[in-house]
């Protein structure tokens, strides 16, 4: 039943269309008609009019010349400056595109006519080159996106590694402070209540106060081995090159920046000396820059969010300088913001900045912030260049060959 | 200050691998009266003799070997009913969840408030106060029935599943005289002053109850 009701359903439309508009479609057949009598007229009692390249299937057109030439001068120009420069893959790939193009040119020139046995060659060979040019293209595009890929995973692994480096030791840090705070507290409300007892007990609060003394100790004690931790990876001093550091830290946060749509800009200058420090330490300080300042631009619409990382001379120092386009702090807070344990986050620590500025400091170098117009603000990270050591030795091997 | 004063004895085992901090909490219950016995570790705690009275365990969370949570289940694994308070060093939620879960009494971020710590303490031995009496009483009952004929437990079983003496004697094939002397025993030796005490008191002790 349904296929008969369809069935119906389209004799009906048929019939429809037919009797709509009858008429334009044969109107409209006429002129098509009346063209094609006239161009097959032309072509068989005309041929005299028609073009040389019409007339002699085997003959080339005159301008064929100058084209090829002129194609194959491109081509060597273009197979002489990749040969030049050969950086990629894409370049090695496009040397052969070059090279097959230039072959099938020499070809079309050496070929006697059209449509000769030679043009056929040339043809299949040009569509046999050119086939496996692009397969093989494909599959080393794929390999290359592969790559890419995989390096993108390695750079966020890279990225949450440092990050949680620092929750790690941030963690491990509130962990063997409370530790001894918890015993503090329970020795000091102890001797309280052995003192508010009828007949205090003060042979118990003697030996809970000394008890108490004794956790206050480790307390000052896990400080200590902090430092002690700190100074041991201090040891690694080398040459650094700032905008390399600067551009590694850019690097590692490139799909955060992404992400959270920011613009970036950088502004490195050339004549960059390299300074002497911890090239991890240095690195910390520039990450944790430039994660404050995305996390800080989340709240700024869109268009707005821009990060800047600039690098100059300034007489004997370098500096760096991390601009982000936030909220910017609140002036009362300026001087504290470096500041153990301030922050202006929800769910900050405040230590970020307080390690940044040991570090910098620790590299003889000072870091301080100033407010961006019209809104946001500029860390300063101010270094020398190398150290007094190194010029000595810089001014002795400039000695030496003139003695 | 209900919670200072103790009703009768009880003792806090507490268990931490940080001295300090060990000394400090026993220093705390002593100050309130009570009695605190220190160890380093989970197997420390369990080789000791522990006295059998009203107690309760402070543990930390975190501790050499395995972790208070895995020795939180290994307890109840070996059916030792301790009611546990759980220190911890950071604040972490979905430990003190499963903890809680798994029936700890409290979970405590160091370093808590004495008071906290104390009513923490506190509640945990009146758990196990509570629950050490409702043990004895069935011991308690256990023995009483050990002590009945195995006729008084046929009429008791009788007696509890709601017959009258006289269709009990046509059941066990006695005179109802016999049969009200049996059951008098019964309410004697178990110590019910009623039948529907008898039903309770079947109930705990599981006694199977004839179906008429």
């Amino acid at each position: 039943v349904g296929s008969a009701c369809g069935r119906r359903r389209y004799t009906r439309r048929v019939w429809n269309c037919g009797s709509v508009r009858p008429l334009p479609r044969i109107i409209a057949f006429i002129p098509s008609i009346t063209a094609t009598i006239s161009v097959t007229n032309f072509a068989t009692n005309g041929e005299n009019l028609l073009p040389r390249l019409f007339q002699e299937g085997a003959q080339f057109a005159p301008a064929t010349r100058y084209i090829l030439i002129s194609i194959s001068l491109f081509c060597a120009i273009a197979i002489a400056v990749l040969w030049a420069r050969r950086r990629s893959v894409l370049d090695q790939w496009l040397l052969i595109v070059a090279l097959s193009l230039f072959t099938e040119l020499v070809f079309v020139a050496l070929s006697a006519g059209r449509f000769t046995l030679g043009t056929y060659a040339n043809r299949a060979f040009s569509l046999v080159t050119s086939t496996i040019v692009l397969a093989v293209f494909l599959g080393e595009t794929t390999k290359l996106y592969g790559r890419l890929a995989s390096s993108n995973r390695m750079l966020r692994r890279e990225q949450n590694s440092k990050l949680m480096n620092l929750e790690a030791m941030s963690a491990s840090i509130s962990h063997e402070v409370r530790q001894p705070l918890a015993a503090i507290v329970s020795n000091g409300s102890a001797a309280l209540r052995f003192l508010d007892r009828a007949l205090p007990n003060l042979q118990e609060v003697r030996s809970a106060l000394t008890r108490l003394l004794s956790d206050s100790n480790r307390v000052e004690q896990v400080f200590n081995s902090l430092r002690a931790l700190f100074g041991k990876s201090d040891q690694g001093k080398n040459l650094i090159n700032v905008n390399e550091i600067a551009l590694e830290a850019l690097r590692i946060f490139r799909d955060d920046l992404r992400s959270h749509r920011i613009i970036t800009r950088t502004h490195l200058t050339s004549e960059l000396l390299p300074v002497m420090g911890n090239r991890g330490q240095l690195q910390e300080v520039i990450l944790n820059l430039v994660h404050n300042a995305i996390q800080a631009m989340v709240g700024v619409e869109a268009d707005l969010r821009v990060l800047q990382v600039k690098t100059q001379l300034d007489d004997e120092s370098i500096v760096l300088i991390v601009e982000g386009s936030g909220p910017g702090i609140d002036p009362t807070k300026m001087n504290s913001i470096f500041d153990t344990f301030v922050t202006t986050k929800r769910d900050g620590m405040g230590l970020g900045l307080a390690i940044c500025r040991t570090i910098v400091e620790r590299h003889a170098g000072k870091i301080f912030v100033t407010s961006a117009h019209p809104h946001g603000c500029l860390f300063h990270v101010v270094l020398p260049i190398g150290t007094p050591g190194l010029r000595k030795a810089e001014n002795e091997f400039e000695r030496s060959p003139s003695e | 200050m209900m919670s200072t004063q103790p009703q009768e004895q009880a003792i806090v085992f507490i268990i931490d691998d940080d001295e300090g901090l060990r000394e400090g909490i026993a220093a705390l219950f002593r100050s309130v009266g009570l009695q605190a016995k220190l160890f380093a570790s989970a197997p420390e705690f369990l080789r000791a003799k522990l006295p059998d009275i009203p107690s309760c365990l402070v543990l930390d969370v975190r501790l050499p070997g395995l972790s208070g949570l895995e020795f939180q289940s290994d307890l109840a694994k070996s059916n030792i009913q301790i009611p546990i308070v759980f220190m911890t060093g950071h604040g972490d939620i979905p430990m003190s969840v499963r903890a809680m879960k798994a029936g700890a009494v409290e979970f405590l971020t160091k370093p808590f408030r004495d008071q906290d710590m104390l009513d923490a303490v506190q509640l945990a031995i009146d758990q196990d106060r509570r629950r050490r009496r409702d043990e004895s009483a069935t011991h308690q009952l256990k023995a009483s029935f050990d002590t009945l004929s195995a006729r008084e437990r046929q009429i008791m079983s009788l007696v509890v599943s709601g017959l009258m003496n006289k269709q009990i004697a046509g059941k066990v094939g006695l005179t109802e005289v016999t049969v009200k002397l049996h059951r008098g025993n019964v309410m004697r030796k178990m110590g019910a002053k009623s039948v529907a005490a008898l039903v309770r008191m079947a109930d705990i002790l599981g006694v199977r109850r004839e179906t008429a």
